[in-house]
């Protein structure tokens, strides 16, 4: 009927840029800029794909490999910090609990702008400038991630840590041993997000990183954009290889990806 | 002193554990938030400059600033187009998903929602192929076939925020819908069949009593737009930058021009904090609107 016709033409004009750009990655560029416009292309070519990674515009692979060591150590780290912040919020009581958790929403209602030129002048201050740490080190401490783990530890039965506690563990073994395990379901749709997040972020890593050699993948990429002479084929092919991982992660995981959208957090 | 030491271990504890985050916020968020209100009232361009303190200079420089009344127009402009256009796209995408079409379903709402896990970068850099004059997809594809003329979606000043809206749109209907869908799911059927039974028609079910039970869901995907679109970066810096006569300047690309163009930190300091303002105000006025304090 007419519904599932408005949900075809979704399905096509959501799919179209995706589809063409990954159809314009398989062409020269004479062919791009030619007419008619065509869908599969008449020469076909893996030349751009070629040309992209061999590093003859940007340093492709290293900028890969970066994109690999942030978004991986940033997951990492912001797991860590967000899943045990987020046990102490959850399962102590102390005194300034209210204020201090307050304190942690607030941080989530400024916006981004404002952060930018003074933690710039403070990587600066640092000599993190144009190196790993600047990209990964401050976002991790992610007030979405603690709000979010405190939500799932909350659930976890008191008695399980109390009897811990009564046999005789340590308050980190406790942590370490029953809370994070009771919590991995919760923690892989965190980890997603804030995979995500690291991996497709562009502003920050645009104003942090300054050489060819340390950007990551949106950034480099990015700069193909400015070229004298565009390379719409390989940037093209870019956009296509950038994309992959994610595509790829989406379609293993989707139930988790679901899970995450629908609190909140995807705010790229 | 034993046991007081013991105690004192156990109410340091929890203190311990979330200490983490506090030395980070202190670091890189509480430092660098008063540190930008400091360099706002200073002038002075340059990395290592000798700034002159300037009181409230930078902030009545903002009011006049022509470029950056321009871009708070166009980042409202786009704010408010989007809204109107996303919000109702997604409540109609979420009202057909959620109706009874089986296994196809699940697929749709999938695949509904990969624009929003594309990179910015990779969204603008597809986009500029479907926007590009001469040989783009969408003026050889649907405008020429219609009769339409080619279209310089870019580089024409009137086009450039119609074309954003609709990167926009492309990028974020499918997830407010899903967002909308999860609303939908906790209507209870049972409200719907009594407004049946009492001879609502679909659509009067829809208006008096789906849409107000919705009201919270729509709240969060508005105020989330909104916010979004003031923090909007990549695309419009990518696809567009400045544009003819600033038609496609956004506030945030301004403040990055400012800021690591010209390097004058304390200006765009100011165009920061002036933004904070701007848009805690006007999640204050949607909270309020939307009746999130009423009773």
């Amino acid at each position: 009927m007419g519904v599932y016709l408005l949900l075809i033409c979704g399905v096509v004009v959501t799919g179209m840029p995706f589809v063409w750009e990954f159809s314009s990655s398989l062409k020269l560029n004479s062919e791009i800029f030619s007419y008619p416009l065509t869908l599969i292309p008449r020469n076909f070519t893996f030349s751009n794909y070629v040309r992209l990674v061999s590093g003859e515009q940007i340093p492709f692979l290293r900028q890969l490999l970066n994109s690999c060591i942030v978004s991986a150590s940033f997951t990492a780290l912001a797991l860590f910090i967000c899943s045990i912040v987020g046990y102490g919020f959850a399962k102590f009581q102390f005194c300034l609990k209210g204020p201090l958790f307050i304190m942690v929403l607030i941080t989530m209602m400024v916006p981004q702008q404002v952060l930018l030129v003074p933690l710039f002048l403070l990587m600066n201050r640092f000599y993190w400038l144009n190196t790993y740490l600047a990209v990964i080190i401050p976002g991790a401490f992610n007030a979405f991630g603690v709000f979010f783990m405190r939500q799932i530890m909350v659930s976890i039965p008191d008695e399980l840590i109390d009897s811990a506690r009564i046999d005789g563990a340590s308050e980190f073994g406790i942590y370490w041993k029953i809370v994070l395990p009771l919590s991995s379901t919760g923690m892989a749709v965190l980890a997603i997000i804030l995979f995500l997040t690291s991996w497709n972020d562009y502003l920050w890593p645009l104003i942090a990183l300054r050489t060819e050699e340390m950007f990551t993948l949106p950034v480099g990429l990015a700069t193909l954009l400015g070229l004298y002479k565009v390379e719409y084929g390989m940037i093209m092919a870019g956009g296509f290889l950038a994309t992959l991982p994610v595509i790829a992660l989406f379609i293993s995981r989707h139930r988790q990806f679901i899970t995450g959208m629908t609190s909140g957090a995807f705010k790229f | 002193m034993f046991t007081n030491w013991r105690v004192l271990k156990r109410r340091a504890v929890p203190y311990l554990f979330i200490s983490p985050f506090f030395v980070g916020f202190a670091v890189f968020w509480a430092y660098p938030i008063f540190y930008a209100l400091r360099l706002s009232l200073f002038k002075g361009v340059g990395i290592d400059a000798s700034r002159t303190f300037a009181g409230l200079e930078n902030y009545t420089r903002l009011w006049s600033d022509p470029r950056f009344l321009r871009a708070l127009f166009n980042t409202s402009y786009y704010a408010v187009a989007s809204v109107f256009v996303i919000v109702p796209l997604a409540i109609i995408l979420a009202v057909i998903v959620s109706s009874d079409f089986v296994k196809l379903r699940h697929f749709f709402r999938l695949f509904f929602f990969t624009p929003v896990l594309t990179a910015s970068v990779v969204v603008a850099i597809m986009f500029t192929l479907i926007f590009e004059e001469r040989y783009g997809l969408l003026n050889n594809v649907v405008l020429s076939p219609l009769g339409f003329p080619r279209l310089n979606w870019l580089l024409d000043a009137r086009l450039i925020m119609p074309a954003l809206i609709m990167v926009g749109i492309w990028k974020w209907t499918g997830i407010n819908a899903l967002y909308v869908t999860a609303g939908l799911q906790n209507i209870p059927k049972e409200v719907k069949e009594a407004a049946n039974i009492d001879g609502a028609s679909q659509w009067q079910t829809f208006l008096y009593i789906t849409l107000p039970l919705l009201r919270p869901v729509l709240l969060f995907v508005v105020v989330l737009a909104i916010i979004g679109s003031y923090n909007l970066f990549a695309e419009p810096y990518l696809l567009v930058g400045a544009g003819p006569q600033d038609a496609g300047l956004f506030v945030t690309v301004y403040l990055y021009l400012t800021a690591f163009r010209h390097l004058d930190f304390g200006y765009a300091s100011a165009i920061g904090y002036t933004m904070i303002v701007i848009i805690l105000t006007l999640s204050l006025i949607q909270l309020k609107l939307f009746g999130a304090f009423r009773k």
